[in-house]
């Protein structure tokens, strides 16, 4: 469903992007005084993975540095004449690279990894400060090696369960993936594959997330501060890019767990040219259900799989072409009475370009899709459900490098959104009526640019704009509703007609200020804006949640952050150390009214009630970064709040991810050349909930009166999980290891729910049943490589 | 019922792959303050009538429900304005009129005056549907089978209906509120499956179902309490006080017109 309407949006985001790159141009012209360039990208020796983020520094030109940007590119501007550089990357060694100029040079650095990142390599020019001297805040990076390390339930190595250890993040709770960055709902984190939205990161509910981790290269979450190439949510970034694929030699990883196995295979499609990567993974629960004697459990599916695959070929030095996908399916059923499948579809084909040696461009088609199915097979029962939410992404990035201390990234973008809420078909003899729900459809378009900008030696700056333009699109009758939720008027519009359209500022801005090496302190603002909601009614990641868009109803939803920061490191860059606080509003937020019908309703809108929220706090954040002991501690103090006009009498009461303490405790431990160990222990206040106050009878049955929302607290919940890591002994080609991991080491009883039930012994007095999910589970993985 | 699928689907799964376990725990509440509780119903099949009154108590207290007594009851016929008066039982609390009917799709009025205070509710009486028959059939929750009764029934098309169902195993009430609407089932030969945990189902056992037709805003009163009450990520993130039809937002329960209809089978 094309429109040609867009191009009314596209007009306005070209005008818009121009005026905002016109109050950049001054810089722009300063820059114009500049020279030669020494160019290149920072790659991997051993497997020619590009390093984002490493730093490049001059001997001769004293503090002058410039860092990598995502596709490992970089751009010096020098005068002719001799220099040595110092290209350096956390856990790389680093090498002096002398090099002569007397024109524009390409340089492409290789660096080779640390044996380990126990020794400390510490040269006079190596840069692992980056964290206090970079006016970034509010962003954690997280390393493929702090991931590996980390112990979680059957040892299926969980991106989203270790972020949820990091101050500021907080989980939804057992066996579940969904997690809450500020006081944000679960659906306000942006989640970004290569550049893909992931609209639903769970698989089996929520035991397991979407990422498999032998596919990931890099993860970044970003709880504020967020440059205006972000958008599109209102709380946080979890930006995960995938691996490249060797492409200098062949190599073959994998493992076999109690419950999923898992394979990776990269390697040259040309040599130094051109890579490929694929990774799969499938999980065998109902291996387990086949078992069992009874043949309806043991002709159930209970499974998921996924598939990462990536390619790249790097035409010349100007022109490199990625090509990256991702395809998951859960399949849960009970044969011959139902079957359900559901998953995401991403796809990114990306080519980067170098106008020049200082402008570099990205362009990005993307593709996004998550659907379910749910079929109902009994005779009576025929029943089938479809919805989907699907987008197509076009995105134009540019890196300028304006000058050793000023990079410029703008760039522009467009959706195409299409939510198909849910097509309901039955056959003849069901219980059930075919219902069709109006698909709708919208265009989102932006323009962005985001400065960095090293001012002085101390003072760094990254600001910028983002233009948000959202239009919703018929065909379909769009109905109003007044504020009892009574259609107040209903309209048809034609295809391609535009219902309502929203634009949205978004001005970002951080900035350090280095008191000197070790110490620094940041400020940030960010406005953020959200146009695709979630509508569940759980807080579970059912697979059955419904994605609506912003509409004549529903307003866009908009967050305004400040934070304020101290950072500091010591012991020589061995230990970091950070603190912020924040303060975060949040608009238009969505609730629904109790006994909301989200399943094939056409009037789903009605259902909704809109309020406000606020979120603040302080993070402590502590880590030993290096040596045989390393990991961290975590610390969040904060409150989060919701107000809506026909709850709780107007007031704020706490949302249910308020969380008064939440604690995290990483420790990963080297005990020998083959033995390393790992233990995390966390603990949080339990999560707001409404209990009864009251209790009367109704029809023969204990009913509960409640009172104040969510003014009572589950029991607290605390874990601790070990890990342990055998490494086998060398082979030339062959390498093997057993990891060992205890969920939950003291069997704590973790409230998952509670209810309220009449005492089987003493019937007229009520009794709180709580329930939880998991007792300690044990589990052991084998992990080989061939190379 | 795909509402209710995805709750089964996940009940499945945590019972299937994982132990989970209960157990009864302390739990520190301020208890509110007592409130006028008034459960009216009115059927549409001859007999006596009743309307309960009582009183909330805190929660920390014993579930004994203290009757209100001396209070005025009465319906009143929205078509031709009769007032029918109730009065108080033997049964402290509870206010009957014999040889009582409601029409169907009469809209009654429910008038209770406590202390002097009117609290009034309305409810229409729905369009009758037959209970055609109850079946049973053997469903696999987790890992063990259960017996589980469906009631079937054919919806009229063209209409929004409501039902309720209340089940009673050898006598003994099943404590659970069934309520469902045919939002996609209009016009169709329905069967739905009364699942529930609290009474295993054996042989030998008489199951017996009363089948409620209900209005609208009945439907929304006992499908909110069904709903309710986990605090579970899977259940309703929020419970709340289910919407009454009383125009007095003081007071608790409700008044619901209703068919009533019976059937009762032998579990094989």
């Amino acid at each position: 469903m094309v429109n040609f309407s867009v191009f009314k949006p596209f007009k306005c985001i070209y005008t818009a992007g121009l005026i905002m790159l016109s109050g950049f141009m001054p810089l722009a012209l300063h820059a114009q005084n500049s020279k030669l360039t020494i160019s290149g990208t920072v790659k991997d020796s051993l497997t020619g993975e590009a390093l984002i983020g490493a730093t490049i520094k001059m001997e001769q030109a004293g503090k002058v540095g410039v860092v990598t940007n995502n596709y490992g590119y970089y751009s010096l501007s020098v005068d002719a004449g001799n220099y040595t550089l110092y290209a350096s990357y956390i856990g790389y060694q680093t090498v002096p690279v002398k090099v002569s100029v007397s024109k524009n040079t390409r340089l492409n650095i290789e660096l080779t990894a640390s044996n380990s990142l126990n020794e400390i390599t510490v040269s006079g020019n190596s840069k692992t400060n980056e964290n206090v001297l970079s006016p970034q805040m509010g962003v954690n990076k997280l390393s493929m090696s702090d991931i590996a390390n980390v112990p979680v339930l059957l040892g299926e190595k969980d991106i989203i369960k270790t972020i949820e250890l990091l101050p500021g993040v907080k989980s939804t709770g057992d066996a579940n993936t969904g997690f809450y960055v500020r006081g944000g709902n679960s659906d306000e984190n942006l989640i970004l594959l290569d550049g893909a939205t992931v609209y639903n990161a769970s698989h089996l509910f929520g035991f397991f997330s979407t990422f498999n981790s032998d596919a990931i290269k890099e993860v970044n979450l970003y709880k504020g501060g967020m440059s205006a190439e972000y958008g599109g949510r209102m709380s946080s970034v979890l930006d995960i890019k995938m691996d490249e694929g060797n492409n200098k030699k062949f190599d073959a990883e994998g493992g076999i767990g109690l419950i999923s196995s898992r394979i990776k295979i990269e390697g040259p499609i040309v040599k130094n040219k051109s890579s490929f990567m694929i990774s799969a993974r499938r999980t065998y629960a109902d291996l387990f259900l086949k078992l069992s004697s009874d043949t309806s459990v043991n002709s159930s599916s209970l499974y998921f799989y996924d598939i990462n695959a990536k390619a790249n070929y790097q035409i010349n030095d100007k022109n490199t072409i990625y090509l990256s996908g991702y395809f998951g399916k859960d399949d849960v059923g009970l044969k011959g009475t139902f079957s359900t499948d559901w998953g995401n579809t991403n796809g990114t084909f990306r080519w980067n370009h170098l106008y020049n040696s200082k402008l570099f461009s990205n362009t990005s088609l993307i593709y996004s899709k998550y659907n379910y199915t749910i079929v109902n097979y009994t005779a009576t029962d025929n029943l089938n459900v479809y919805s989907k939410i699907e987008d197509f992404n076009l995105k134009q990035d540019f890196d300028y490098f304006i000058s050793n201390n000023n990079t410029l990234r703008f760039g522009i973008m467009a959706v195409h959104h299409t939510v198909v809420p849910g097509d309901v078909t039955s056959s003849p003899g069901s219980n059930f009526n075919a219902k069709i729900i109006e698909s709708r459809y919208a265009f989102e378009t932006a323009a962005y640019a985001s400065d960095t900008w090293q001012l002085t030696d101390k003072f760094n700056l990254v600001y910028g704009l983002r233009v948000n333009f959202f239009d919703l699109f018929g065909p379909g009758n769009f109905n109003t509703y007044n504020g009892a939720n009574a259609i107040t008027s209903s309209n048809y519009y034609a295809s391609g007609k535009s219902v309502i359209t929203y634009w949205n500022l978004e001005p970002r801005f951080s900035a350090s200020y280095t008191i000197n090496s070790r110490n620094s302190v940041k400020v940030s603002y960010n406005q953020n804006s959200q146009n695709i909601h979630l509508l569940s009614n759980s807080t579970s990641s059912l697979p059955t949640d419904l994605y609506v868009m912003s509409s004549n109803n529903i307003k866009p939803g908009i967050a305004k952050q400040v934070a304020l920061g101290y950072y500091r490191n010591f012991n020589n860059d061995e230990f970091e150390f950070s603190t912020e606080v924040y303060y975060k509003w949040l608009s238009n937020e969505i609730d629904y009214k109790d006994n909301a019908q989200l399943l094939g309703n056409n009037n789903v809108e009605s259902e909704l009630v809109y309020g406000t929220g606020r979120a603040y706090g302080i993070e402590f954040f502590l880590k030993k970064k290096y040596g045989r002991y390393n990991g961290w501690i975590g610390y969040t103090l904060s409150k989060t709040e919701r107000k809506f006009d026909a709850i709780n009498n107007g007031n704020y009461f706490p949302a249910r991810q308020d969380r008064t303490h939440d604690i995290s405790l990483v420790n990963m431990l080297n005990l020998s050349k083959r033995w390393s160990v790992s233990a995390v222990l966390t603990y949080g206040t339990g999560n707001a909930v409404t209990y009864p106050a009251g209790k009367y009878l109704l029809a023969g049955i204990t009913t509960y009166y409640y009172s104040q929302r969510n003014a009572s607290r589950l029991p607290v919940n605390s874990r601790l999980d070990l890990g342990a890591t055998l490494e086998g002994r060398q082979h030339k080609s062959y390498h093997s290891s057993w990891t060992f991991s205890i969920y939950n080491a003291y069997n704590r009883k973790n409230p998952y729910s509670v209810i309220f039930r009449d005492s089987a012994d003493k019937p007229t007095h009520t009794e709180a049943v709580e329930t939880s999910l998991f007792g300690i589970i044990p589990s052991v993985t084998w992990n080989f490589k061939f190379r | 019922m795909a509402k209710h699928l995805s709750k089964i689907l996940f009940g499945l799964i945590i019972v299937a792959c994982f132990a989970s376990c209960q157990r009864v725990i302390d739990i520190e509440v301020a208890d509110a303050g007592s409130k006028l509780v008034i459960e009216g119903n009115l059927t549409d099949v001859t007999g006596t009538q009743t309307v309960i009154i009582s009183r909330s108590v805190g929660y920390n207290n014993a579930n004994v429900f203290p009757a209100v007594s001396g209070a005025a009851v009465s319906f009143v016929d929205g078509s031709n304005g009769k007032v029918s008066k109730l009065t108080e039982t033997s049964t402290p609390g509870t206010y009957a009129i014999a040889n009582f009917r409601g029409k169907t799709l009469n809209l009654y009025t429910l008038n209770v005056t406590v202390e002097s205070k009117l609290y009034t509710a309305t409810s229409v009486l729905a369009f009758p549907v037959n209970l055609d028959s109850l079946t049973l059939s053997n469903q696999v929750f987790g890992t063990k089978e259960i017996k589980v009764i469906s009631v079937n029934y054919h919806d009229p098309a063209n209409q929004p209906n409501q039902y309720k169902y209340v089940m009673y195993v050898n006598g003994v009430q099943v404590k659970r509120v069934f309520v469902e609407n045919d939002n996609l089932t209009d016009g169709r030969a329905v069967s739905t499956m009364l699942y529930q945990r609290e009474i295993d189902l054996k042989k030998g056992d008489k199951v017996e179902v009363e089948m409620q037709s209900i209005d609208y805003y009945m439907y929304n009163f006992w499908n909110n309490l069904s709903n309710q009450g986990g605090n579970s990520p899977q259940d309703s993130s929020t419970p709340a006080n289910p919407p009454s039809n009383f125009n007095n937002t003081n007071v608790l329960g409700y008044f619901s017109a209703h068919t009533t209809q019976r059937k009762a089978v032998i579990i094989p």
